[in-house]
């Protein structure tokens, strides 16, 4: 469906970051509240609060709140929340939210059209139109992008060392991973594992790379129906599975992220993307990372983080608080935090930005090869569905092949349901 | 009407009165809070409800979709299961505790075994599940300790048939506390003359429990079971926060069910539907377990 | 001489209660693990062994939680509110409740308490949609207020004032009908006084359920500032779990502690609590 020119979008950034600042603009008189609501951490409020500060500047008498998610159980409670809001009246006026949501949000209208906001902006016209695609739906852009994040293969090289393997190459396959993985796994005399070589992700978003470097995906490409029969998607599956149960290498991936073993030294591997840095430069843990290792190709996934306007809060103080949100010196300011990657090529140039891990410069370097996180209107169910399908076969509670078969009909029966509700909207 | 009658009669409405009156608060807010809602889940069953994109009635549609739905025959299971094993492991353990404090011991001892059984029946389920959820992660404590004792990890919560278990073990560490403090005080009701004539007689202590003791503070046990198992029936944080659910459905129930199809899925009228079923279902048990009491419970 | 019967009961005896107090420490290592992890160093937080007493006391996770983005104290108070709201209005509809189904004769009133019973058996889901719908309509929704209204009263706590008024004379009451009083004042002056140990025991009872709520907190309370202490826990978790532990367990450490205090004040009453709740049914 979309062919995102990343290359577009990264240059055409630059050509923006060259201009700073909008044009000039009397301060305004007007005054009133503006609610926003935000997704991260201590360093994503940092940030807001720098944009808002901004924002002050221009519209001195406007009060601004922030509310902060951080989204600690997923994308699929935080669309909870935010229907949740819209239901009772109690919604923000800007939010901050994540390409999963985009379609669930635009095809139940609770946010703003904003073409017109969107082609006003000098700062935006230098983005490659390719990349609002993917904000729009039934062909009106909902969403302004500020960041993305991938996933990447964050190891740890202390113990790399310590088993004396090779540090991963580009282009490494999928048999140089697992044989990776292997040797990096400690057993003890039961048998039982006080290193792990990799965790197996639990999370849907860090399952997919998996996939796509197969040339696969649960879904088919417009995220319209499942494709779960694909035999490439239980080959990775399957490949999945056997570094758990045959290798040894991995625990079965269970309820909770294993980022603090991580950190403690206990996995010498996750599939992780930009957000962890902070973590790990805190722990001071001696890590890098490495491009998903390849099968047919070497894609993997990519997520954008964008913000939105509520219905019925689009006025000129609010548009001006979302150009602010989404500007320059916000990108600057994520590149310097490290809790994402900027959408700004300069700003990925920032020493701060390159400054850690040793490989900073490869999440740039694998945008033409990323494919978005399939997204439907659906996808909280479809994300479960997948999830509890996926845990019981990486649990060997029930074959790769019936799972892909009856995962395979409950998402088109979700879809199904999908369409009628949508049919009536 | 003879001048006593209508004193009599005047009293009687004046009883009545104060008694509506001091009902009024209570039975107010138990219309508005429990019956009206109750009520509203009925009717929302029948119907596809959705803020955004609108509603209708879809008559027993939601029903059949759960009755048809292969997930809800394990999702039940799941459900019975847990109550089951939960019910038979609280009350069980409960009263083998009760039967062990029940003798003669120094006051600061009682207060301790007290303070320690008691104190994770205070704390919340959702605070207890983080801990232990740590405690069984195939990476955490429990397998630690095996490990070192050179035997093999225990997949605690990632198999299907150790999950279930664990949480139940969890869930008895959690109440059993609350059952041992019931039975120790039907305990102490049973009269001392009775169990000294049998002792006196020779009767070996297992048969003196099993012929005297338990039958005497049956009604006790009746209630505890029906209570736990109104508890294990409607279990939600105990699960969700171990495993939510999984390994696929292994531990899902139908309270979980119902949370994540009504404000995950926004499928409203079909979580409505089947909290109509669990209600039910509820209900059902409990009466079943009245109607057996008739039999076994002696007063 | 072989041993008296006596003195092998007494070996028994204490055999039994070792056994006990082997039991008791077990049920209290989670806890103890839950302290000693809080005073962990975030660097050592995750390092095996697990350490069930604390080697060295570091309060840098107490400070993390009190500086975390989330407004921990905030939270603290709400859940403190809405415990206490729910508290004195239970305390109150209750007794006032039982007062009139355990003493006073009127048309209906076997048939409203069986009514009331009823109310045990519905789970939390199914009377929480509607009120969430509800509560959207009105406003009540992220209002600590609106969790409160709805547990102001509880088929639980009528019933265990009922239990206690049952198993107390009526003497007094009765003789003071015979005098004339009026009703409002045998409650106020006879039945509340010798109801002590009853409101204590339904007193805690209710604050430490209430305290507890997760699932009915998480419905109707999604902002941060008007959450209670459980879901709080769920954010200082992190995007995706990935916060640290010793951390959630610092915030743990502080939240249990009122419920605690109040526990060790009173554990007689909430025993007698207990109990009367089985006894008499």
């Amino acid at each position: 469906m979309f062919k995102l020119n990343r290359r577009s979008f990264v240059l055409s950034s630059a050509a923006l970051a060259a201009s700073t600042g909008l044009a000039g603009r009397a301060v305004s008189a007007d005054s009133g509240t503006i609610k926003v609501l935000m997704n991260g951490g201590d360093a994503d409020l940092a940030n807001t609060n720098n944009a808002i500060a901004r924002f002050k500047t221009k519209f001195p008498n406007y009060t601004v709140s922030v509310d902060m998610d951080p989204i600690s159980t997923g994308w699929g409670d935080y669309v909870t929340r935010v229907l949740g809001e819209f239901a009772s009246n109690t919604q923000h006026d800007i939010y901050g939210t994540a390409i999963e949501t985009f379609q669930t949000f635009a095809s139940r209208g609770v946010f703003e059209a904003i073409d017109d906001f969107v082609a006003k902006n000098p700062n935006y016209s230098d983005f490659a139109p390719a990349l609002f695609e993917d904000c729009k739906y039934q062909g009106k852009i909902y969403f302004v992008p500020t960041s993305w994040n991938n996933i990447m293969i964050n190891y740890n090289r202390d113990l790399f060392d310590k088993v004396k393997v090779g540090y991963p190459k580009e282009g490494w396959t999928w048999d140089d991973f697992r044989a990776a993985a292997k040797a990096l796994t400690v057993k003890d005399a039961s048998g039982n594992a006080s290193q792990w070589g990799y965790e197996v992700p639990n999370q849907n978003f860090f399952i997919q790379p998996w996939f796509l470097s197969n040339g696969t995906s649960p879904l088919n490409d417009d995220w319209t129906a499942s494709n779960m029969l694909d035999p490439k998607v239980a080959e990775s599956l399957q490949f999945l599975h056997d570094i758990i149960h045959v290798d040894g290498s991995s625990p079965i991936p269970g309820n909770d992220t294993m980022d603090n073993q991580f950190l403690a030294g206990q996995v010498a591997m996750i599939s992780r993307g930009h957000w962890i840095i902070p973590n790990v430069e805190n722990a001071k843990l001696n890590m890098d990372v490495a491009i998903p290792p390849s099968k047919a190709n070497d894609y993997t996934v990519i997520g954008f983080g964008a913000i939105g306007i509520a219905k019925g809060s689009k006025n000129d103080a609010v548009e001006a608080l979302t150009a602010e949100l989404s500007g320059p010196e916000l990108e600057a300011d994520v590149a310097k935090s490290g809790s994402s990657c900027p959408g700004s090529k300069t700003a990925a140039n920032l020493p701060e930005y390159l400054a850690f891990p040793p490989s900073a410069p490869l999440y740039f370097q694998t945008l033409p090869h990323t494919k978005p996180v399939p997204s439907p209107a659906n996808f909280q169910e479809v994300e479960k569905i997948f999830i509890r399908y996926y845990t019981a076969m990486m649990a060997d509670e029930m074959s790769i092949a019936d799972g892909c078969k009856q995962a395979d009909q409950e998402l088109n029966d979700s879809f199904s349901r999908l369409k009628q509700s949508l049919g009536q909207s | 009407m003879s001048n006593t009658e209508f004193v009599r009669s005047e009293l009687r409405a004046s009883q009545a009165r104060a008694g509506y009156l001091f009902i009024v608060p209570a039975m107010l807010l138990y219309l508005t809070f429990v019956l009206a809602p109750v009520v509203v889940t009925v009717i929302l069953s029948f119907a596809f409800y959705d803020p955004q994109f609108g509603s209708h009635w879809v008559g027993l549609d939601n029903y059949r979709r759960f009755f048809t739905d292969p997930r809800s025959v394990q999702i039940f299971w799941n459900t019975l299961r847990f109550t089951a094993m939960a019910v038979t492991g609280n009350v069980t353990v409960g009263l083998l505790l009760a039967l062990a404090l029940n003798r003669v011991m120094p006051a600061w001892l009682l207060y301790f075994f007290r303070l320690a059984f008691f104190l994770p029946v205070i704390i919340a389920a959702a605070f207890v599940a983080i801990v232990w959820g740590y405690f069984f992660q195939d990476s955490g404590i429990f397998n630690y300790y095996l490990s070192h004792l050179g035997l093999p990890a225990v997949h605690w919560l990632t198999s299907a048939q150790t999950a279930m278990p664990s949480i139940v073990f969890m869930d008895v560490w959690k109440n059993t506390g609350f059952f041992m403090v019931i039975f120790i005080a039907a305990l102490q009701g049973v009269p001392k003359t009775i169990t000294e004539a049998a002792i006196m007689d020779g009767t070996p202590s297992w048969r003196r429990f099993w012929r005297i003791t338990l039958p005497w503070i049956s009604p006790v046990v009746f209630f505890a079971i029906v209570y736990a198992s109104i508890g294990a029936l409607q279990v939600y944080e105990s699960i969700w926060i171990l495993t939510k659910g999984g390994p696929g459905d292994a531990t899902r129930s139908m309270s979980i069910n119902i949370v994540e199809e009504a404000f995950g899925s926004f499928q409203i009228g079909y979580g409505a539907s089947v909290a109509v079923v669990m209600t039910v279902v509820i209900l059902f048990i409990t009466g079943v377990q009245f109607i057996v009491s008739r039999r076994l419970v002696r007063y | 001489m072989g041993i008296t019967t006596t003195q092998a009961s007494r070996w028994i005896d204490r055999a039994i209660i070792s056994l006990m107090a082997v039991l008791g420490i077990f049920m209290l290592l989670p806890f103890a693990w839950l302290i000693s992890m809080s005073f962990r160093s975030t660097v050592d937080a995750y390092r095996m062994p697990p350490s069930f007493f604390p080697t060295s006391i570091e309060f840098t996770n107490y400070i993390s939680v009190l500086k975390a983005s989330v407004p921990f104290l905030q939270i603290y108070i709400n859940s403190v509110e809405i415990a206490v709201i729910v508290t004195v209005g239970q305390l109150v509809t209750c007794t006032l409740a039982a007062f009139a189904f355990a003493r006073l004769k009127f048309r209906g009133r076997d048939a409203l308490f069986f009514v009331l019973l009823v109310g045990l058996m519905f789970p939390a889901q199914v009377t929480l949609l509607p009120i969430f719908l509800g509560f959207a309509k009105v406003g009540l929704i992220n209002k600590p207020l609106g969790l409160a209204l709805m547990y102001l009263t509880s088929s639980f706590g009528v019933f265990l004032m009922r239990q206690f008024m049952l198993s107390q004379p009526k003497v007094l009451e009765e003789a003071a009908l015979m005098d004339g009083a009026g009703y409002w004042k045998i409650f106020w002056r006879i039945s509340l006084p010798q109801l002590r140990p009853a409101l204590s025991a339904l007193g805690i009872i209710t604050f430490t359920q209430t305290w507890n709520y997760y699932l009915q907190a998480k419905v109707l309370l999604g902002q941060q500032n008007a959450m209670t202490l459980p879901l709080a826990m769920d954010i200082l978790r992190g995007y995706l779990g990935s916060g640290n532990l010793a951390v959630v367990m610092a915030a743990m450490s502080m939240s249990v502690l009122p419920v605690i205090i109040l526990f060790l004040l009173a554990q007689k009453f909430v025993i007698e609590g207990v109990t009367m709740s089985g006894i008499r049914n």
